[in-house]
């Protein structure tokens, strides 16, 4: 039989960056996820009436270096996009937290996020 | 609350089982798995392969240079997908920035349309690309039918005209979904070397790309799908989508026929009692007849409708989003979140059972593709990952019935398995 309803795993797995933004879903999945390849913890979470950001600790899951850095993942609430910054450093991300989307958006567009 | 009128001396609970019994919504029986094993093993081996799509020596992995880029795209029921990925170290593919949306609308008027809605959605990431070094290795994982053939750039797809999930694009079949992408990515300004390699894949075959030594790889999300990595008489591997998904052996419960009826998912029984958007059909197809039948007393409100995230929310004891869906939920009545987990409970166990008896069968059927004792089983979907005790009810009863192997699921991601099939092609030419 499978075991009872309310053991829940301490690492959620999502398929999509935008199910971290989807209130339905964050009591299942707490603060520490596991997305495509990267482990996110200690989320920081900021709002306006456009946007949703988080700011995490990224972990990469695969490779020889995986040493946990920095991201942030932009959620534009009128479309439904989910923005990843990529992995940075962490004072690169806090920086980008505190300006706000219009930031994230230019410091992607600028050629500037991890390539 | 109809609650009330309920026949005195009768119990809600015992008459919601009797109704689960009575429609077949139960368990798979241990004879029953026994007898269902050698059938599925003989339908998986005559029916279930489509065309091969891709060869490699090693399934999984080779040696690659260190900071080669990859632009991945992903189309699939619902969302778009745009990835850069970069090799690593350990190579590996490491992702680097990327955008999801969904999309915006499911008919389109032309493939024009279609393609430009993907490559518009990426256009954060293809800005971003336009200033960097050039990239040479593109994958597209288009996840509706289509017929896959090798070209001078690699493996590209024509699609079949009949679109799954909805979507609408008028003379899809009449265009190479790789270089429809290209085209639209040229339209936006990227400039892609004549050089350039573009393979294009099925979500289902792409998981095992990114687990050394792997073989097969299992999509269970809102659909259900396998890759199985096949050797030649030469030792060459070769990748084929399994469409497992499309398995008739298993037999249905009444409310899985009604949801395979209703939803016109001709002969994909394992779909329909195992994948993610199915479980929620039948869900709510179970749900509404005890509405139906006064067992549950509340009414279900207009346009609304119970999905698979309201089975994660009953195993995950939330009863909270429950108010949005009945009228005048009551959190404290135990007797219907009894009868809510007990139907979430046997929905999932028989999705546990049947994607047992598949992967029992497949491994079977094929044991040259696992020479090995030990099977790495890379896993990627929601359904699978996300619904609690399924991994481990799944891993449990696969082990307990293969006495000469044993498997190990992990998690996969099939984006990072494509990116790995461009670049590796892109070195193998």
């Amino acid at each position: 039989m499978l075991p009872e309803a309310n053991i829940k795993p301490s690492i959620q797995v999502l398929n999509s960056y935008s199910d971290i933004f989807d209130a339905r879903l964050m009591p299942q999945f707490g603060e520490q996820v596991y997305i495509q390849g990267v482990q996110l913890s200690n989320m920081e979470r900021a709002e306006n009436d456009t946007f949703q950001w988080i700011r995490a600790i990224a972990t990469p899951a695969h490779g020889e270096n995986r040493e946990s850095r920095s991201t942030i993942i932009l959620y534009d609430k009128t479309q439904g996009q989910a923005l990843f910054l990529g992995i940075v450093e962490p004072e690169i991300s806090l920086e980008l937290a505190t300006l706000g989307p219009a930031a994230i958006l230019a410091y992607i567009s600028s050629g500037n996020a991890p390539l | 609350m109809p609650q009330e009128n309920y026949e005195v001396g009768r119990s809600r609970f015992a008459d919601a089982i009797q109704l689960l019994d009575l429609q077949g919504e139960v368990p798979f029986q241990e004879n029953e798995i026994e007898s269902l094993l050698p059938v599925v093993e003989q339908e998986i081996k005559i029916k279930v392969f489509a065309p091969t799509f891709l060869k490699t020596n090693e399934p999984g992995f080779a040696a690659l240079p260190i900071g080669e880029t990859v632009l991945s795209s992903e189309a699939g029921g619902t969302q778009v997908r745009v990835r850069v990925g970069k090799t690593n170290k350990a190579a590996h593919v490491s992702q680097l920035s990327g955008v999801e949306q969904p999309f915006p609308y499911k008919e389109f008027h032309d493939p024009d349309h279609f393609f430009r809605t993907i490559t518009s959605i990426g256009a954060p990431i293809i800005n971003m690309l336009r200033k960097g070094k050039k990239t040479h290795a593109y994958d597209f994982v288009y996840s509706w039918p289509a017929k896959f053939f090798t070209t001078t750039y690699g493996v590209d797809a024509k699609p079949d005209p009949k679109m799954p999930k909805g979507f609408v694009v008028p003379f899809i079949e009449t265009v190479n979904a790789g270089e429809m992408l290209w085209k639209h990515y040229r339209n936006q300004g990227l400039s892609i070397p004549d050089d350039s390699v573009m393979i294009v894949s099925n979500d289902a075959a792409c998981g095992l790309l990114n687990h050394k030594g792997a073989h097969v790889g299992l999509v269970d999300g809102t659909g259900i799908g396998e890759g199985m990595a096949l050797p030649d008489k030469n030792g060459i591997f070769w990748i084929y989508n399994t469409e497992i998904g499309e398995l008739v052996s298993f037999p249905l419960s009444a409310y899985e026929q009604q949801v395979h009826t209703k939803l016109s998912i001709n002969k994909r029984h394992l779909e329909t009692i195992a994948g993610g958007d199915n479980m929620g059909e039948v869900l709510d197809a179970i749900i509404r007849d005890m509405v139906k039948q006064g067992i549950i007393p509340y009414n279900i409100l207009p346009e609304k409708k119970f999905d698979s995230k309201y089975r994660s929310d009953i195993l995950a004891n939330n009863r909270k989003q429950f108010h949005e869906i009945f009228d005048h939920f009551d959190e404290r009545d135990e007797e219907t979140w009894s009868m809510l987990t007990e139907i979430a409970n046997r929905l999932v166990e028989r999705a546990a059972q049947a994607l047992t008896i598949a992967q029992i069968a497949l491994i079977r059927a094929y044991p040259q593709a696992f020479p090995d004792y030990e099977i790495i089983f890379p896993v990627e979907g929601s359904n699978f990952w996300k619904t609690v005790g399924f991994k481990d009810e799944v891993e449990r009863n696969v082990n307990q019935h293969l006495t000469n192997h044993k498997v190990r699921f992990v998690e996969t991601s099939g984006s990072l398995g494509a990116m790995f099939a461009a670049l590796r092609y892109r070195y193998q030419r």
